[in-house]
């Protein structure tokens, strides 16, 4: 009976927070009848009940089931590299690009994408700080150094003013992150790269099936990445594939991890190939290939998802989450449902909420991602053609100063959200206190 | 049975060099052999079993598991299968690669050598260790292997030494051990670091160590066709925890922080050196079950292969590669025989065709010799321009005279016999093939 009243309570606030139409006004929030209702509930850190109980396992993630137990077995009772070629050509036809290469993973991807580049040795190439090292260290192999850009704190993506700031006479490429499934502005990046005579890169291993413009990210740049390792949203356990828009740059790609299919003008290095091996496990493709169809849809549900959840936290004041705004961009969630809290706006800080949130049974944390630049091997000359510059990234420290992420929910979970919101309002209509 | 003995018998009695003198002869078993007709004649065929040749396989077990692993994905089955691995081979350090050039890429790595550095390996060999070596600045210096043995020739070595050497990369070739402590003595005199290519040799022990703990370091490849496959793996093992370190450090940039706190490679956590190189947790259930395997899949394999060559090498100018005494062998891609086409008194190809008429799946096996391949050619892959070897007798020889049979996989008694009986009956006609 209780729940149900509190269920009550909590539809009231939040019909009231729907129609009022306010959408960061603090003052406005807190004189509502919602913000009343919420601060007559005792917080759980001081003894309430948690507002959040249900969501195990609302994460889960891969979500591999019947068919995809099928596609192993079959593999494993009868071993072949089949699959391969299969999750190529699928992969050409679903996202409509003229070439791909299936690797051994992400990484795999973008070191043969490097090589491919045929650059000078000490040529640059501008990069987030704000990526995974995979973005990052293979460069080196082939002497090329990152230049460190920051990032928009707004929208954690490749901020290309702060590019415009640092480019070198040595810069040859730029190489942007669509941070957990958020596009950068390729547009407007590819833009600048031309009137610069810059080459673009995509790494999309977070982006599998979001646009821009209608435009599938990783078909913007010359040469675009995508991972499969068990956390994204094309999950293999570990995969990855190349797309490049010219044969030569795939053939050349090939060349470097795939010794028995070197074609063009590198068929002579066939039965060597040109520095490593990099084939795809085909029990991988297997899973990629059944779970492809499926992509996209799932993609929508996950946006859909966060949509309910996220229209309704960012009526409270100092609540904000990753986006552009841009209508023309389609996108999805990886991973996380990344929000910011902006303190002065909040009337609370971070480390404070978070807290509060927690002890509600809200999955969060005071959120820092590892900042490449600040890593030791790029400040060490030895490891390199030339040291790295190691910049100041305001942009950088700032999403890790303001970050508060939630869990992305890979199913749906209306209760769960609305435990969720309930937590948020209660913490809020609390706030001065806690502060 | 009897008969077959008795021309066996003979065979090895007479000490007959050349087969025209064994043709000669008048024992009543080489007779009866030579009364048959060959098949290519129109005679009956001497295999008419189907011999199984299946590999990879994987059972019940490895299926079930998998499937249990895709319903809850974890790379932990990656830890068990090392633990399993060193235990299996007494090895300090063991880390599993998503392939076998990734691992023996990450041992070249680790030995940390001035660019420029030069290793010995024979020409004779694959691709898979050298080619990463160039991302770290190493050199190929190719020499001659031993055609009894398929195996680098440490004379040859001592031949092509220059003052850039800093190691030396022996591949135990179709799972026969090179003879390491030669190449260790020889290491050890002059200062080279040892890295075995252990990629067929998965169960191969040479005085009582294990392939693969020879050399400071050594790489296996687990990919489908290996003696111990998992589709796509490989993994290194490490006589010394900073070799581990450093090699681990360059594909794993979530392991440097589990080090010791006195490792100097702890800071890299996170980044690693460059790759990524984590073996598909699939991939480590299926080696952990066909490790567990190992052992009497060897045995049934080595036991086929003794059951035909121990007959057939009693041919004239038939050999097997030589195994030494103090070692145990095991068997990769193919029971590989050596002709002396002077003494058997035909043509290889001859002999080939003959053999195949009789149902034997036999081959001329010939390998491109990796100073050959444009790779190894061009001076702008490498650091210099790895030297052309010279003549290399052994490879040559090697090409002209190896003969690859099938491995068998299960224990099918009356098929070895039937091949001993093809290859007798060959044999005993060969002045008929020209």
């Amino acid at each position: 009976m209780q729940n149900r009243s509190s269920k009550q309570n909590n539809t009231t606030r939040r019909s009231f927070l729907k129609t009022s139409g306010v959408a960061a006004a603090g003052l406005s929030w807190m004189s509502t009848s919602a913000a009343k209702a919420a601060k007559t509930e005792t917080l759980a850190l001081n003894g309430g009940k948690k507002a959040v109980t249900s969501g195990r396992g609302a994460s889960k993630w891969p979500l591999y089931g019947k068919d995809e137990i099928e596609a192993v077995t079959k593999l494993v009772t009868s071993p072949s590299y089949a699959p391969l070629a299969g999750l190529e050509s699928d992969w050409r036809k679903h996202f409509g690009v003229d070439y791909c290469k299936s690797h051994c993973n992400g990484t795999g991807a973008l070191t043969s994408m490097f090589f491919a580049l045929n650059l000078p040795p000490g040529s640059e190439i501008m990069v987030p700080s704000y990526t995974f090292f995979a973005t990052i260290t293979p460069m080196r192999l082939f002497g090329l150094v990152p230049v460190f850009v920051d990032i928009n704190p707004q929208t954690l993506n490749f901020d290309l003013e702060d590019a415009k700031k640092r480019l070198t006479k040595n810069t040859k490429a730029v190489l942007p992150v669509h941070w957990i499934g958020l596009p950068c502005e390729m547009d407007k990046i590819c833009d600048w790269a031309e009137e610069k005579g810059l080459i673009v890169l995509e790494d999309s291993c977070h982006a599998h099936g979001a646009k821009l413009k209608d435009r599938y990210m990783g078909s913007w740049g010359r040469m675009g990445v995508f991972s499969f390792q068990q956390s994204k949203p094309l999950p293999g356990i570990e995969g990855g594939m190349g797309v490049y828009k010219e044969k030569d740059d795939y053939d050349c790609a090939t060349a470097f991890g795939h010794y028995s299919k070197c074609e063009g003008k590198y068929k002579k290095y066939n039965g060597s190939g040109l520095a490593t091996k990099l084939r795809m496990h085909p029990l991988a493709a297997a899973l990629l290939r059944s779970q492809l169809p499926k992509l996209e849809a799932r993609n929508e549900a996950g946006a859909r998802q966060v949509r309910k959840l996220n229209d309704r936290l960012l009526q409270l004041p100092g609540l904000l989450e990753q986006t552009y705004n841009r209508p023309d961009m389609k996108r999805l969630h990886y991973s996380w449902n990344m929000l910011f809290i902006d303190e002065k706006k909040a009337g609370i800080n971070r480390e404070t909420a978070v807290k509060a949130l927690q002890a509600e049974g809200v999955s969060t944390s005071n959120f820092s991602y590892r900042l490449q630049h600040k890593c030791p091997i790029y400040s060490e000359a030895r490891w390199w053609h030339h040291k790295p510059v190691i910049p100041e990234l305001p942009g950088s420290e700032k999403a890790n100063q303001w970050a508060l992420p939630l869990p992305y929910f890979t199913s749906d979970q209306p209760e769960l959200c609305d435990e969720y919101v309930n937590a948020f309002e209660k913490v809020w209509a609390h706030r001065d206190k806690l502060s | 049975m009897t008969t077959k003995n008795n021309r066996r018998k003979f065979m090895k009695t007479t000490g007959a060099a050349a087969a025209s003198l064994y043709v000669a002869g008048t024992s009543k078993a080489r007779a009866a052999a030579k009364k048959e007709t060959l098949a290519i004649n129109g005679g009956p065929k001497s295999v008419t079993i189907r011999g199984d040749t299946r590999w990879p396989r994987f059972g019940k077990a490895e299926c079930d598991e998998v499937a249990k692993l895709i319903m809850s994905p974890s790379y932990a089955p990656i830890d068990v299968f090392e633990k399993a691995w060193k235990d299996h081979f007494k090895c300090a350090y063991a880390k599993a690669h998503c392939n076998g050039t990734s691992a023996l890429g990450a041992c070249m790595f680790a030995l940390d050598l001035p660019v420029g550095s030069e290793i010995l390996v024979p020409s004779y060999s694959t691709w898979f260790p050298l080619s990463p070596a160039r991302l770290v600045g190493i050199v190929p210096k190719f020499v001659d292997i031993d055609p009894m043995t398929l195996n680098i020739d440490v004379e040859d070595c001592k031949r092509k030494l220059t003052s850039k050497t800093r190691a030396i990369l022996p591949v135990h070739w179709w799972g026969l051990p090179c003879e390491m402590d030669h190449v260790c003595d020889f290491a050890k005199e002059k200062g080279l670091e040892v890295v075995e290519d252990a990629s067929h040799a998965h169960g191969s022990v040479m005085k009582g160590v294990n392939i693969g703990n020879w050399g400071r370091m050594a790489g296996f490849s687990l990919q489908g066709s290996k003696p111990l496959p998992s589709i796509e793996g490989g993994i290194a093992n490490f006589k010394n925890r900073l070799d581990y370190e450093r090699a681990t450090t360059f594909g794993f940039y979530g392991l440097p922080g589990k080090f010791p706190k006195d490792s100097p490679y702890r800071k890299y956590d996170k980044t690693a050196f460059g790759s990524k190189l984590r073996m598909h947790p699939a991939s480590a259930i299926m080696a952990r079950h066909r490790l567990a395997a190992l052992d009497e899949q060897n045995a049934v394999i080595n036991k086929m292969v003794r059951a035909i060559n121990d007959k057939i090498t009693q041919l004239p100018g038939l050999d097997e590669p030589t195994c030494r005494k103090d070692t145990q062998r095991v068997y990769y891609n193919s029971n590989m025989l050596i002709l002396d086409k002077k003494k058997a008194g035909a043509e290889r190809k001859a002999i080939i065709k003959a053999l195949a008429a009789e149902g034997v799946s036999a081959s001329i096996f010939g390998w491109k010799l990796l100073h050959t391949y444009p790779y190894f050619q061009e001076a702008k892959w490498w650091h210099h321009q790895p030297a052309a070897p010279g003549k290399l007798p052994g490879c040559d020889r090697a090409n002209q005279t190896t003969i690859d049979l099938p491995l068998f996989r299960s224990d099918q008694p009356e098929l070895a016999e039937q091949y001993v009986k093809a290859f007798e009956k060959v044999w005993a006609n060969m002045d008929k093939l020209g």
